[in-house]
């Protein structure tokens, strides 16, 4: 394993200090008190006032046990929440680079689809279950194409589907291939390649490796950071595994029962933890480096041995 | 050589059919012979003379051994030759199927190809609209077929044709004004007397097709791919059909072309409520006349219907669903 | 075409139609038209139990040709008519006469001239001859299995000659009908052609054919066409008894048969429409009788049986389950009143009261004792069996239902079992069973002989177990008195020798009873009298099958 700290201080030493409250010089999306409720016999507040300011080209990393609205909070930004749950109160605002303001939550219809892909899109958990098994992974991206650009000839969707899978490192072969004809790394970087397609200001990841080997985990990562430093676009990396977050982001929010119960660049979340919460998730977890901190859980040490 | 593989399996469970197509009709009790001199009995004592000339008449002659006469099938078989029928003598049996098979294959299997395409776009709406006014019809269609065939069809037909005099009651064509032939007053004769039948099976079958198309489509819906493509921004006609609905379809294509086999053997219900001449017609009194010839014929179609019917699906499958395609053919 | 009812019955079967299809091919009233000649009838619409698709087979040697091309399209030498007693002669049709040499091995037929077939060509001995040996050369159709060999012995002469006596083979023999030999011959296989265009003698020539109706058509060369007042006549297939019995008392059918239950009440308030008796089923319970044939059970004693015949509450029977039009019937099962001659003044017929007590003293006197279930027993053997009816037989069955409760009077205890048809074919072919309720039908004429040689014969009885005919001495009674007065009987024309051997078998048989005798169950055909008069009628019953054509003769239209 070729992970080392320097990647994970060099993400880190983007927003210096206790920052987690503070707005970004040049914010792209703005949720502002942001509540969504799963309507039911027992209505859940599955996100709760919830307020966070991610800035351009930012990775910020929202950490929280299953179950907290995590990946709630994120359908909500794209507004692909389907009922019982619905967004209460709050609003969502994306700063396009063009200079306007979109309220996302107003958009409807043409525009939430022209909004979708085009300015946020995403990669998913289930790397095995974000591709459509029954069609190809060329038709996959040729839908994308066809819906946002449906002024591109045939020749120029085949050109750039072809080098959107160059960029995450498959072949272009590849884009004839069905979903069940690649592996699971594969999948996830096809999926990757896809977020990319329309060059979007923000992507945002709900758990994109959990499914993956250690391995492969790692290379996606790695690819993630690149391709975000070469593109530069904003990252929602929605995880459960905190140290894993503490190597890429930026920023960090701790969420627990729909409230974000702390934020704070990776540093500050690492080394001095305010919350009790984020303490224990911290300490819950084996170090990835093996190394530092006293969320080393016992035996944490020798299983990191073996894997290397 | 997989298809090879495929192809010789059907091979051995064609064969394994044809033998026991030969050995059921022959486990019934007595003989078509004896059924049939029930009919003369009333017309004088039956001989053991008259029973042996029958016998010979519709070659039912037990005396030859069991082994001989299965050879004999089989090389009538492979000669196209199904025999005479018993119940219809002496009309070959290929003519009694062909003359019985058209009315069921048009009747039965295009009103199966009916409720399947509207059985699964209901489905597919009610499934993407979950919750709204069209997911609660679901619950009356699955009570309609869970109402026994025969009395849900004599209901209709008391109700459309004996009181409100809509339909007739039952053949296949207006035999008093038309006869089979090629003209537009046999089929508008056809047409109006097959509504009722078509509108029986419709009635009772296409709930379970909106059933399990709509709860595949619930599960398919909430699929990361589904997601995937809403996030994607694509239009929600797109992400029901591509997306949503192919996926949820396969279990349900799989379903229907089964039931496609069943075409031939599973009107037999049908067709004695509404005495239509098809092969279930043929088929009950095939039994009742212990017509084994007629029988072994009908099985016989029903048989290759059934597999043809699974051979198109595996054959199917490959195309809809890219996952079962083998490799390297 | 017979109207028996159980006919009608076996054809109709098993329609779940029936309820519903009420009227499915009413509504189009009465064909009257183009065929229609002025001063004559209305085209005859006729009945006579088909249900499911009509097949074109105008064969007549086949045994599944169509009904009513045997009789009104082709003709046999003689028609015999059993409804007449057993000293009637027989009607000639295209014989003139015959006679039978003394042992029964020749018959010289005198056939009539002039007749020609209705495709103009004339019909000779030649034809005739053609018939016969083709009958015999082809065993399939060798029905009586005593073909004759035919030669043509002079213009209008032909003789026949059997292998062995065959005088209880006349009757049929002489029914086969006649088939035109420059046609016949021709074909490739007589067996199965179904002789799509039949050329016949008779009055009626096909006119058209669907799978649902087909109609015959007057026969203008036909030899007596002047007396034809019947344009045509069409016969339909319906989908049962409850649609045909809507379209007979919707007018629209002039004769018919069905089987109708309680046929006088319902036909009742119709002033046109008539039934006439034309078979006798003798009802009874069959019992397997032999033990040394394998039967097994208490029916193997006679006494058993005796006891059984009185206990039985015929009248009680006839009033439910036959609606009071059975008649009484003879232990000899000669029909009482038409065969008197043939029975013998000792056996009366059966009482239709029971005698319960007598019943009993039968069975205690032979050493039978009442337990105290109420059922008699002895040696541990309880007097209880099983009876086999086809289910769907429903007078069988109400019969069956009221015999338990009469017998259980006299200690006897009797467990009905309905089976399917094929399985009570087969039961009754193997001998797996104690007792079968059945029927016992008649020759093709009158004489007893028919009935004593099918049904008591041991040369018609299997032992248990193995395939036997069953429709022949399913009983697998036997003796050798009855054995020989049948063959002997067989052997001559004289009636007062055959009365004397019929009484030396009637003295074994009715005691021996394998059969217990029920009721006399009259089948029935129905005819309408609002298009034409001049039908059978039990004084003079001239025709016993609505589809000979000699019926087509006596027809008056009615205007």
């Amino acid at each position: 394993m070729s992970t080392n700290p320097e990647m994970s201080s060099a993400a880190g030493v983007a927003t210096p200090g206790r920052s987690g409250s503070v707005a970004p010089d040049s914010p792209l999306l703005s949720i502002s008190g942001l509540s969504i409720d799963y309507l039911g016999e027992r209505t859940v507040h599955a996100v709760a006032n919830v307020s966070l300011q991610l800035g351009r080209g930012e990775i910020i990393g929202l950490a929280g046990e299953s179950g907290c609205g995590k990946s709630t909070l994120a359908y909500g930004i794209n507004q692909l929440l389907v009922p019982p749950a619905v967004i209460t109160e709050g609003g969502v605002t994306f700063h396009d680079r063009s200079g306007d303001d979109i309220d996302v939550l107003a958009l409807e219809d043409k525009e939430l689809r022209r909004y979708r892909w085009n300015k946020v899109s995403m990669v998913f958990q289930g790397a095995m279950n974000s591709l459509n098994p029954v069609i190809s992974v060329r038709a996959q991206l040729n839908d994308v194409f066809a819906t946002h650009r449906p002024q591109m000839s045939k020749a120029e969707r085949r050109l750039r589907s072809g080098e959107l899978l160059e960029l995450v490192g498959v072949d272009p072969k590849r884009l004839d291939s069905y979903a069940h004809e690649l592996s699971g790394g594969m999948r996830q970087r096809v999926m990757i390649a896809m977020a990319l397609a329309l060059d979007p200001e923000l992507m945002i990841m709900d758990e994109p490796t959990t499914a993956l080997d250690v391995v492969v985990q790692r290379d996606i990562l790695l690819e993630i950071t690149r391709l975000r430093e070469e593109l530069g676009f904003a990252v929602i990396f929605i995880t459960h595994d905190l140290p894993l977050l503490l190597e890429i982001s930026d920023r960090i929010a701790i969420m627990r029962h729909g409230r974000i119960v702390e934020m704070a660049s990776a540093e500050e979340i690492f080394f001095a933890a305010q919350d009790p919460y984020t303490r224990q998730l911290l300490r819950s977890f084996p170090s990835l480096t093996g190394e530092r901190g006293d969320f080393i859980r016992h035996g944490a040490q020798l299983e990191n041995e073996e894997v290397r | 050589m997989s298809i090879l593989r495929k192809l010789a399996f059907y091979l051995v469970a064609l064969f394994a059919a044809l033998t026991l197509n030969f050995a059921i009709p022959r486990m019934l009790p007595s003989n078509p012979v004896d059924v049939l001199l029930g009919k003369l009995q009333a017309q004088g004592p039956v001989t053991p003379e008259t029973r042996q000339a029958l016998m010979l008449l519709f070659g039912t002659d037990t005396s030859v051994p069991i082994w001989q006469q299965y050879l004999d099938y089989l090389q009538s078989l492979a000669t196209g030759n199904l025999g005479v029928s018993v119940t219809y003598f002496p009309t070959p049996v290929t003519e009694v199927i062909a003359s019985a098979l058209p009315w069921t294959l048009v009747l039965v299997g295009l009103t199966t190809l009916i409720t399947f395409v509207i059985g699964m776009v209901i489905g597919t709406i009610a499934g993407w609209k979950r919750g709204t006014w069209v997911d609660s019809l679901i619950p009356s269609t699955t009570i309609l077929a869970s109402v026994p065939y025969f009395w849900l069809a004599m209901v209709l037909v008391y109700l459309l044709s004996v009181t409100a005099g809509i339909f007739p009651l039952g053949g296949g064509y207006d035999v008093r004004r038309t006869s089979p032939e090629l003209s537009f007053e046999f089929l508008s004769s056809a047409l109006y007397y097959a509504a009722l039948p078509a509108l029986t099976i419709v009635i009772s079958s296409i709930g379970g097709w909106i059933l399990g198309m709509r709860n595949m489509m619930v599960s398919t819906l909430s699929e990361d791919y589904v997601i995937t493509a809403r996030a994607k921004g694509l239009s929600p006609k797109r992400v029901m059909i591509t997306y949503a609905a192919r996926n949820a379809a396969l279990p349900s294509i799989a379903g229907f072309a089964i039931s496609l086999g069943f075409v031939v053997g599973g009107s037999v219900v049908m067709e004695q409520v509404f005495s239509y001449p098809g092969i279930g017609n043929a088929f009950l009194l095939a039994v009742q006349n212990n017509d084994y010839a007629l029988m072994q014929g009908l099985f016989l179609v029903i048989t290759i219907s059934v597999l043809g019917a699974n051979l198109l699906v595996d054959l199917l499958y490959q195309f809809i669903d890219p996952r079962t395609r083998a490799r390297g053919v | 075409m017979i109207f028996s009812k159980r006919v009608a019955r076996l054809l109709g079967a098993a329609s779940l139609t029936a309820v519903l299809a009420v009227s499915a091919c009413t509504g189009s009233g009465q064909e009257t038209g183009d065929d229609d000649t002025a001063g004559e009838g209305v085209i005859l619409q006729a009945y006579g139990g088909a249900s499911g698709q009509f097949v074109e087979n105008y064969n007549p040697l086949s045994p599944t040709v169509l009904e009513a091309i045997r009789g009104m399209v082709y003709e046999s030498l003689f028609y015999f008519n059993p409804l007449q007693p057993l000293s009637a002669k027989p009607e000639p049709l295209l014989g003139e006469s015959y006679v039978v040499n003394e042992d029964g091995t020749v018959v010289d037929v005198t056939i009539k001239t002039g007749v020609t077939w209705s495709d103009g060509e004339p019909f000779t001995a030649e034809d005739v001859a053609f018939t016969y040996n083709t009958v015999r050369d082809n065993p399939e159709l060798n029905t009586t299995g005593n073909g004759p060999a035919a030669e043509v012995t002079g213009e209008n002469t032909v003789r026949l000659s059997f292998d062995r006596p065959a005088f209880p083979d006349v009757p049929n023999v002489l029914a086969v009908s006649i088939v035109p030999e420059h046609i016949f011959s021709e074909m490739e296989n007589v067996v199965i052609d179904p002789n799509l265009e039949p050329v016949g003698t008779g009055p009626m020539v096909l006119g058209e054919f669907t799978a649902q109706s087909y109609l015959l058509e007057k026969n203008d060369s036909y030899r007596n066409a002047e007396d034809v007042a019947v344009p045509g006549v069409r016969y339909f297939s319906l989908s049962g008894n409850q649609a045909a019995t809507d379209k007979l008392l919707a007018g629209e059918l002039d004769m018919a048969g069905i089987a109708i239950p309680d046929v006088e009440t319902v036909l009742a308030p119709y002033e046109d429409l008539h039934i006439l008796t034309t078979t006798f089923q003798q009802v009874v319970l069959t019992t397997c009788s032999d033990e040394e044939m394998g039967c097994e059970g208490p029916q193997t004693d006679p006494t058993v049986r005796q006891a059984m015949a009185l206990a039985i509450d015929r009248e009680q029977i006839n009033q439910l389950a036959y609606y009071g039009r059975g008649l009484e019937i003879s232990p000899t099962f000669g029909v009482v009143g038409r065969d008197d001659e043939q029975i013998s003044d000792e056996f009366p017929p059966m009482s239709m009261e029971p005698d319960v007590a007598g019943a009993k003293e039968l069975l205690e006197d032979a050493g039978w004792e009442l337990g105290s279930d109420g059922v008699y027993a002895k040696d541990g053997e309880r007097l209880s069996f099983d009876v086999i009816v086809t289910s769907g037989y429903t007078d069988y069955i109400s019969t069956l239902d009221i015999l338990k409760q009469q017998l259980a009077e006299a200690g006897i205890e009797i467990n009905p079992q309905q089976q399917a048809n094929a399985e009570i074919l087969s039961a009754r072919s193997q001998g797996n069973f104690q007792v079968a309720i059945d029927g016992i039908f008649g020759g093709p004429t009158a004489d007893l002989y028919y009935i004593y040689n099918n049904n008591f014969s041991s040369a018609q009885a299997a032992p248990v177990g193995e395939n036997g005919n069953p429709y022949g001495n399913v009983s697998k009674f036997s003796d050798p008195t009855v054995d020989a007065a049948i063959q002997a009987a067989a052997a001559t024309q004289d009636p007062a020798e055959k009365v004397r051997l019929y009484g030396e078998i009637q003295d074994v048989i009715v005691p021996a009873m394998p059969y217990i005798p029920l009721i006399n169950n009259q089948g029935f055909g129905t005819y309408s009298t609002a298009n034409y008069t001049g039908w059978p009628t039990e004084e003079d019953p001239y025709v016993q099958d609505f589809s000979i054509g000699l019926l087509l003769e006596r027809l008056e239209p009615v205007n």
